[in-house]
């Protein structure tokens, strides 16, 4: 086991590197360069104040020059600082980016598996009846609709028209004038429709690995026995097969972790939520490199991790994979 | 036991709901329609797509970051209502009988928001690190010019040029810095990028990092103290939301877009809450030939093609009728604008007849050929811009009716400048230009301003406009420039290396509770200060302005 853990996290080393490199080189090939975008055809800028720019940003070096820069920058765990005309360092502005879309992204997660684990059950277990069905098409059209569409009803009927929510945001204008529970209280209330809509488009999926897994496992020989001794059904499904079944559950647990705190793009800027998402989206519009790449390492980091938790809370929850 | 714990948690979570709902806030029921007497007090909360990045001016790139800075920063000078040039700093200022030197008289008793005094060191400074290589600024170009800056005494500065040169007294409307805060220090580290300290209307009070800026009125702002207690800006990335919220009143002021002008918000409720303004924007689109492109050298064509395009049925149908047809570089309420120039109606039978001269003949398949070769061409436009897409699918039609093909291909904005226009590497591109306050039309016109990276990459070469464009420049007297500039605009509509399509309007909505705007030439945001809501229609209770 421990051999095992070894030889993984070594072979890690060379998949980062190779990630970074990629990423490096995919971003540099982008047209476009920092500082420069919004200040491309405007007649106020002369030719010497973008080379001025260009020089003090390092970008007249040939590339691999400043991947090595990067490169030995990184490896001190020093992420640089923006391009972007604020001149920050990355990891202040990751720093106040990543609290709100873990909470978001906790929550949804939460609230994925609170649904999702019983509506697959209750699918498997009632395989083919009225319910199963309609609860089917609803995971499935809450996966097909397209997350900014149902975001924007959402927003329209829950705050323009019936106004019992905020529309967008996180806090309100008086935020800072509120207190303690009044501003749980804000937060909660902006948060209810971005946690609930980011739910919904991902119950299916965990929904139907929970269904077809838990019927894959409701045919094995010892549910019959377990059956045969006279157990009750509520018993059966809970302790013999429920836990055989959650075994892919785990893998998906680990493949969540990088995505923890990767917001997504399209539904951060539709709710105005500053989180990561945002952050990543601005950067690459705007070309600034150490904070793309930044946020990729840390990534790249997360996803590698969470392979490696899955894989190894797979073994240890399932002695066939150890042993074996 | 059991089932009564179940029931109480669904009550509870039943009580937790209302209550989140009970916060929902209520709505006012206050008649907009009386002007009231102007009040202290209220808060103005507009949107912004972007977040600022740098609120130090010279520094920043980005339109939210000079909006915020409008705000807490004063030039030497400024534009008024009419576009005027007049004093904002600087309380007078004469330019020498040679036209070479520019003294300002500044404003006394000015002070920074920390209480310190603005004098002329200040104005020396923010000169300097403007120039300074150091500096990572695209700003420097006007004040390279200068070929000395004197302080003559606390509250007198002049500066001296090697000629006279017209821009010069408007460069000065650039931000001045305070010197006491950063002289010694490494600019683009420095603490003002976010906290900055000006000498203007509103004092800097929060940033909430992607989510809003907050200013306060300053009290003791030396023109006289806002009206509007505090100002708001959030940072909403999409346009959306940010129309749902201010349909739900949560912001007071944004930019509308044709559609939105006309159609979105033309119902009663929505009127009852805003009203909405239009003023000419400073923009004007274009159809633009590289008349390195053989075709293209030949002036009948581009004429021609000026005939051949409808410019009204583009404003009728893609704008909605928000904008005017253009006829040069210039809109209509600007004191440069030239009336009286050829303008070139909607007329295919002249295009036609315009191309023929020029040599081309139309197959039987109604395509023009010039020698066997047919007139096939591809126009770029920038990706996510509806209306010069949709503008230029407009013109694809007209052009196919006198028997010229083209192509239409849509580009990201980085790549088209870049790869296509950076390398000269394009037949026509449908883009626009943003229309200086100032007129000077040397950058995009000039036969020298063609290298790289520069702005006539059209290639545009007429020597009489090279000379009237120094001239123009040069020219310190108005009539005297307007002589210059008329002339321009005269062979520009005659020559038409770009077809001049529109200049659109640019339409806002601001809630009706505040008072005082005034639309002009300029805008509606030139008198901020004076803008008031009436103490019955006051929404926030925001005790205003901060005391020190």
């Amino acid at each position: 086991m421990l051999q095992y853990l070894a030889k993984r996290l070594f072979f890690m080393i060379p998949m980062i590197f190779g990630i970074t490199l990629v990423s490096f080189a995919v971003i540099h090939l982008v047209p476009g360069e920092p500082g420069m975008l919004e200040a491309e055809m405007n007649p106020k800028i002369t030719k010497e104040a973008r080379e001025r720019i260009r020089a003090f940003y390092g970008l007249d070096k040939p590339l691999h020059v400043q991947y090595w820069t990067w490169l030995k920058r990184i490896v001190r765990f020093d992420f640089g600082t923006s391009f972007a005309t604020d001149r920050r360092p990355v990891i202040d502005k990751i720093k106040e980016r990543l609290p709100i879309t873990i909470v978001i992204n906790l929550l949804s997660m939460g609230l994925i598996f609170i649904f999702g684990i019983p509506i697959g059950v209750y699918c498997a277990r009632y395989k083919d009846s009225i319910v199963d069905k309609l609860l089917t098409s609803f995971v499935f059209a809450g996966y097909a609709a397209p997350t900014f569409w149902v975001a924007l009803l959402t927003m329209i009927f829950f705050g323009v028209y019936l106004e019992i929510l905020p529309v967008s945001g996180i806090k309100s204008y008086d935020f800072q004038d509120m207190g303690i529970l009044g501003k749980v209280a804000d937060i909660a209330r902006h948060l209810v429709l971005p946690v609930a809509i980011s739910a919904v488009g991902s119950l299916a999926g965990i929904s139907r690995y929970m269904k077809s897994s838990l019927l894959e496992v409701l045919r094995q020989e010892y549910i019959t026995t377990a059956y045969a001794k006279g157990l009750p059904e509520k018993m059966v499904i809970r302790k013999h097969a429920l836990r055989n079944a959650l075994l892919p559950v785990i893998t998906i647990l680990g493949l969540s972790v990088p995505g923890l705190i990767g917001g997504s793009v399209i539904f951060e800027s539709i709710f105005s939520i500053p989180g990561m998402g945002q952050l990543f989206y601005f950067s690459v519009m705007a070309r600034d490199y150490p904070t793309i790449m930044g946020i990729l390492v840390i990534g790249a980091f997360l996803t590698l991790i969470g392979n490696l938790i899955a894989d190894v809370s797979y073994a240890v929850a399932d002695p066939r994979i150890r042993i074996g | 036991m059991a089932i009564i714990t179940k029931k109480r948690l669904v009550l509870l979570f039943f009580l937790c709901f209302a209550l989140l709902l009970s916060c929902g806030k209520k709505k006012d029921a206050a008649l907009y329609d009386d002007p009231g007497k102007p009040a202290y007090g209220d808060m103005i909360i507009t949107g912004s797509i972007g977040e600022p990045s740098n609120l130090i001016p010279i520094l920043a790139s980005d339109s939210s970051s000079h909006e915020i800075a409008s705000y807490i920063y004063n030039g030497l000078v400024k534009y008024d209502k009419d576009l005027n040039i007049v004093g904002d700093l600087a309380e007078s200022w004469l330019i020498s009988g040679d036209n070479l030197s520019i003294t300002f008289k500044l404003r006394k008793g000015v002070k920074w928001h920390d209480g310190r005094p603005f004098t002329a060191k200040d104005v020396m400074f923010t000169y300097k690190v403007t120039i300074d290589p150091k500096t990572p600024t695209p700003y420097s170009g006007d004040f390279k010019l200068v070929k000395k800056a004197q302080i003559l005494d606390d509250h007198t500065f002049r500066v001296t040029y090697d000629r006279p040169f017209a821009p010069a007294l408007i460069s000065w409307s650039s931000a001045i810095l305070p010197r006491h805060l950063l002289e010694g220090q490494d600019i683009t580290s420095s603490p003002l990028k976010r906290k900055p300290v000006g000498t203007g209307p509103f004092v800097f009070t929060e940033w909430v990092p992607g989510d809003r800026v907050i200013l306060t009125a300053n009290p003791e702002y030396f023109e006289s103290r806002p009206y509007i207690g505090r100002y708001m800006m959030k940072i909403i990335p999409d346009t959306a939301t940010m129309f749902l919220e201010l349909k739900n009143n949560s912001i007071d002021m944004m930019g509308l877009t044709p559609l939105q002008y006309v159609k979105q918000t033309n119902y009663p409720a929505f009127q009852r809450e805003f009203n909405r303004y239009k003023y000419l924007a400073f923009a004007y689109t274009y159809l633009g030939y590289n008349l390195k492109h053989k075709f293209f050298q030949d002036k009948r064509v581009r004429q021609a093609f000026a005939r051949a395009i409808n410019k009204k049925e583009i404003i009728d149908g893609i704008l909605l009728g928000q904008g005017i047809e253009a006829t040069g570089p210039f809109k209509p309420d600007m004191w440069a604008y030239n009336d009286n120039v050829k303008k070139f109606e909607y007329n295919p039978e002249k295009a036609l007849a315009l191309l023929k001269e020029a040599g081309f003949q139309r197959g039987p398949d109604g395509q023009m050929r010039k020698d066997g070769i047919p007139f096939e061409f591809t126009v770029l436009v920038n990706q996510g811009n509806t209306v010069r897409i949709q503008s230029a699918e407009l013109i694809q039609r007209r052009f196919s009716e006198i028997g010229v093909t083209m192509k239409i291909r849509v580009l990201e904005w980085a790549t088209l400048v870049n790869d296509f226009i950076d390398k000269r590497n394009f037949d026509a591109v449908l883009l626009g230009w943003t229309i200086p306050n100032d007129p000077d039309l040397f950058d995009i016109w000039h036969s020298s301003k063609q290298g790289p990276k520069e702005l006539n990459f059209t290639s545009y070469e007429n020597k009489e406009i090279d000379e009237l464009l120094v001239k123009a420049r040069h020219t310190m007297d108005k009539a005297g420039r307007k002589k210059y500039l008329d002339r321009i605009q005269e062979i520009l509509a005659e020559d038409q290396p770009y077809t001049f399509l529109f200049v659109p309007y640019a339409t806002v909505a601001v809630h009706r509770r505040f008072k005082g705007i005034d639309p002009g030439p300029a805008g509606i945001m030139y008198n901020f200060i004076k803008w008031y809501v009436p103490e019955n229609q006051m929404r926030y209770r925001i005790n205003a302005a901060v005391s020190r």
